[in-house]
């Protein structure tokens, strides 16, 4: 799966911290998922969206690889 | 009568208000409340790691100086403490990676387990696991040690 986490934070100026401060988890957390190490759950997705103001989709993409 | 209605309404107005500024007050009271619990807890939190530390840095003096039975159990309770003890802030991934290295320390552990029972009956090695403690020592040791590096250091 990929995300434009990075890109949706740098459009908002916002550094790591900041955002994993907003959404209650860890900055280490936020980086995991940047890389696409850690798949956050349906809640945290949702929070995350509503920091950037936008939709989940906007933000998770799913590949060809996430379907087989 | 509109004198009378008036002045009921202002006695309405009254109670609202007085109802919204308890409101306000208890609010405001849960808050500190709340504020103070989370405060206590993440002291609880720091000192059980603390205390969980210490008594690993007694348990691997003890167990090296003291070969008796029993030396090891400040090791084991140490770092069942560590083990137990929660993150400064604990949220999904945390949770994630602390029962996937549960997991994996446990198929490593019982993997060390029979491994080195076997080369002990051929007298390839000296030693075998079979007390339950020092089997748990591994166990907790492997999963925190497996939780911490997973936890902080993230590469692609």
């Amino acid at each position: 799966m990929k995300n434009a986490l990075k890109v949706e934070r740098a459009k908002q100026n916002i550094t790591q911290a900041e955002l994993a401060d907003k959404v209650s988890v860890s900055r280490q957390t936020i980086n995991s998922i940047e890389i696409g190490k850690f798949v956050p759950s349906t809640t945290l997705a949702l929070k995350l969206a509503s920091v950037f103001n936008t939709t989940v989709e906007a933000i998770f993409i799913l590949e060809e690889t996430d379907w087989t | 009568m509109s004198l009378n209605l008036s002045s009921a309404n202002q006695g309405h107005l009254q109670t609202i208000w007085l109802k919204k500024v308890q409101f306000t007050y208890l609010l405001v009271a849960y808050r500190l409340l709340l504020d103070k619990y989370t405060k206590l807890s993440k002291a609880m939190n720091r000192l059980v790691k603390y205390l969980g530390l210490l008594l690993i840095g007694i348990g691997i003096i003890t167990d090296l100086v003291d070969q008796s039975a029993g030396s090891e159990i400040p090791l084991l309770v140490g770092l069942f403490i560590l083990f137990i003890s929660r993150e400064k802030r604990e949220d999904e991934r945390a949770i994630l990676l602390k029962s996937s290295s549960t997991s994996i320390a446990l198929i490593i552990g019982y993997g060390f387990k029979l491994i080195s029972s076997n080369f002990y009956a051929h007298q390839l090695i000296s030693f075998q696991l079979t007390d339950i403690n020092y089997f748990l020592i591994l166990v907790f040791a492997l999963a925190l040690s497996i939780y911490y590096l997973r936890l902080y250091l993230s590469w692609k």
